[in-house]
């Protein structure tokens, strides 16, 4: 539907009596040189213009009022009371009068799009200083970019958050530079980096103060033994040249063996026994050993006393010669096997004495102490060789131990007392203890001796240098690390605040991204809706 | 204000927060204070002294 023409427009507004033919109606000379006349209707489009106050505003409100807006279509100044009066041709020749009741039909009811100062209000905006600034004041044409709807605010808005965000973030790195400066010359002191800090968060805070002194001497350990690698590393000669240490072969036993009956039998040295060994205790001993096959024997010599008559053994009246020859027969076995007896017990006698000799006489190799004096620049010896000698009262006790023995090797069927057995077997236990730490200590030398000639001749010693040095570095770190424990727990909290910190300075960051992501879906959507608007208005 | 409402339902429980602290009706040192007070943000130096 087209408006043809404004036919008539009486008294409304500006216009007092407009007459369309009258004004509108032109004569000219086309191409051809004719005469032509045109109505001049309104065409597909038109502008209409002129000077201020010529009645293009009012045009619009007859527009709006054809619209169905609620719009006032006033009376000419000059003619306040007379009737008003319009008459609109459209493009299929029907017209649509106006008087003072109104149009005779609502046929351009809603066909009208007005882009007036209403609409500028409502769907334009521009970027300003003052969001109260009326638009057309804030176009600034040619400089500005024009939004759509309500974008200004939108993006004054999306500024604020990103701005804010930035100050955030700016205010939380401050808050972490003032923390780290207050460790921060802790740590140049020692070459930790603030990266290094932060990766032994969880470590750090493990580190207990008591045990600092534990880890210093561990330290001062792992450098002497550095020390020692640096220089086995120059003297490799000397190396290859060190000698192991020797370990006592055996301890001390009164055990030994003897045989009895072609018999291979172990037994305990019995002093008491050894110097008991009489006459009498012989010929006892000697019928002790044939008892088990001549009972007739022990009990017959049981029985024959100065008194006895008759013979316990053959049971016959005994006389003066038959008696003296028995005893003379009987004695033929005894000195046998007395002397049998008294050898043995001269054997063990002396095995007794090689014994306490050798206790007495003990002593640890000479060379021991030369070859670990060799050693000591090159490994680390946490003690020196173990003493070996037995104590002052202990000798003393051997030494007579061993004089009881002269004495009864020299007088064999005297019986001897005073053997101090006990006392000997308790230090042979003492001296088995400390020729069973002795070699211990040996076994420990030799093995790193042994180490180190390895690794030399293998080439080791610059790894093994190098892991000493790791080492080194690692505990003097902890002992750094422990000693200022409190600092860089706190240095920590203040890392852990930040971060929390951190996280709002995300957060906001994400809801910056959603307002811009929102502001451009709102756009579209706007735009969308726009030109909808439009679109469906040329359809009319 | 608008625009930060229209996103507000999509947002997680962590930014919504954060977003429940944003007054722009306030200037941004009383928006800090509030977040201080919500215990979302601290700058307190002082107490990690020696």
């Amino acid at each position: 539907m087209t408006i043809k023409k404004f036919a008539k427009i009486n008294n409304i507004s500006s216009y007092s009596f407009f007459d369309w033919d009258t004004i509108n109606s032109i004569t000219f000379t086309d191409k051809s040189g004719n005469q032509q006349t045109r109505d001049g209707y309104l065409v597909k489009n038109n502008i209409i213009f002129a000077e201020n106050t010529n009645g293009k505003s009012k045009l619009v409100d007859i527009f709006k009022s054809l619209d169905g807006q609620d719009v006032k279509l006033e009376n000419n100044w000059d003619r306040p009371t007379d009737g008003q009066e319009a008459k609109i041709i459209l493009g299929d020749d029907s017209d649509i009068n106006f008087t003072e009741t109104g149009w005779s039909n609502q046929i351009l009811k809603s066909k009208f799009v007005i882009f007036d100062e209403y609409f500028i209000d409502n769907f334009v905006h521009s970027i300003g200083p003052d969001c109260s600034d009326t638009p057309q004041r804030r176009q600034q044409r040619g400089r500005n970019i024009i939004y759509l709807g309500n974008f200004a605010e939108y993006n004054k808005e999306i500024d604020r958050v990103n701005v804010f965000k930035n100050a955030i973030s700016e205010k939380n790195r401050l808050f972490l530079e003032t923390g780290q400066t207050k460790i921060t010359g802790l740590l140049n002191g020692n070459s930790v980096t603030i990266e290094e800090l932060i990766a032994k968060r969880n470590e750090i805070k493990k580190l207990n103060k008591d045990d600092v002194q534990n880890k210093k001497e561990q330290l001062a350990k792992q450098q002497i033994q550095l020390e020692k690698l640096e220089k086995a590393l120059k003297d490799k000669n000397k190396i290859a040249a060190l000698s192991l240490l020797s370990e006592i072969k055996s301890a001390f036993s009164l055990k030994t063996e003897i045989i009895e009956q072609e018999k291979k039998k172990e037994i305990e040295l019995n002093p008491k026994e050894l110097f008991s060994f009489t006459v009498s205790r012989g010929v006892q001993q000697t019928l002790h050993k044939i008892a088990h096959t001549k009972d007739f024997v022990k009990q017959g010599l049981s029985l024959f006393t100065d008194k006895t008559t008759d013979c316990p053994f053959c049971e016959q009246k005994i006389k003066n010669g038959d008696y003296i020859q028995i005893i003379k027969d009987y004695q033929e076995i005894f000195d046998e096997d007395f002397a049998d007896e008294e050898q043995n017990i001269r054997t063990l006698l002396s095995r007794y004495k090689d014994v306490l000799e050798k206790l007495r006489d003990l002593q640890a190799s000479s060379g021991n102490q030369n070859n670990l004096n060799q050693a000591k620049p090159f490994i680390t010896i946490d003690d020196e060789l173990p003493n070996l000698i037995i104590v002052d009262t202990d000798k003393i006790t051997v030494k007579n131990e061993i004089a009881l023995i002269l004495d009864k090797e020299k007088k064999i069927l005297d019986k001897i007392d005073g053997s101090q057995i006990v006392r000997i077997k308790i230090i042979v236990e003492k001296v088995n203890i400390l020729i069973a730490n002795y070699n211990s200590f040996i076994k420990k030398i030799n093995k790193k001796i042994e180490q180190l000639k390895k690794d030399s001749l293998e080439g080791k010693l610059n790894t093994k240098k190098t892991d000493i040095e790791n080492g080194v570095a690692k505990l003097k770190n902890e002992i750094f690390f422990t000693e200022n424990k409190n600092s860089f727990v706190k240095y920590f909290e203040v890392v852990e605040t930040n971060e929390k910190n951190e996280k709002v300075v995300k957060s906001l960051e994400r809801i910056y991204q959603a307002l811009k992501d929102k502001i451009i879906e709102e756009f579209n959507e706007f735009v969308s809706d726009y030109f909808d608007l439009i679109k469906a208005s040329l359809k009319r | 204000m608008i625009l930060l409402e229209l996103i507000k339902e999509n947002l997680n429980e962590e930014d919504k927060k954060v977003v429940s602290n944003i007054d722009f009706e306030k200037i941004d040192k009383e928006i800090v204070a509030d977040m201080i007070t919500a215990k979302l943000l601290n700058f307190d130096s002082t107490k990690y002294d020696d």
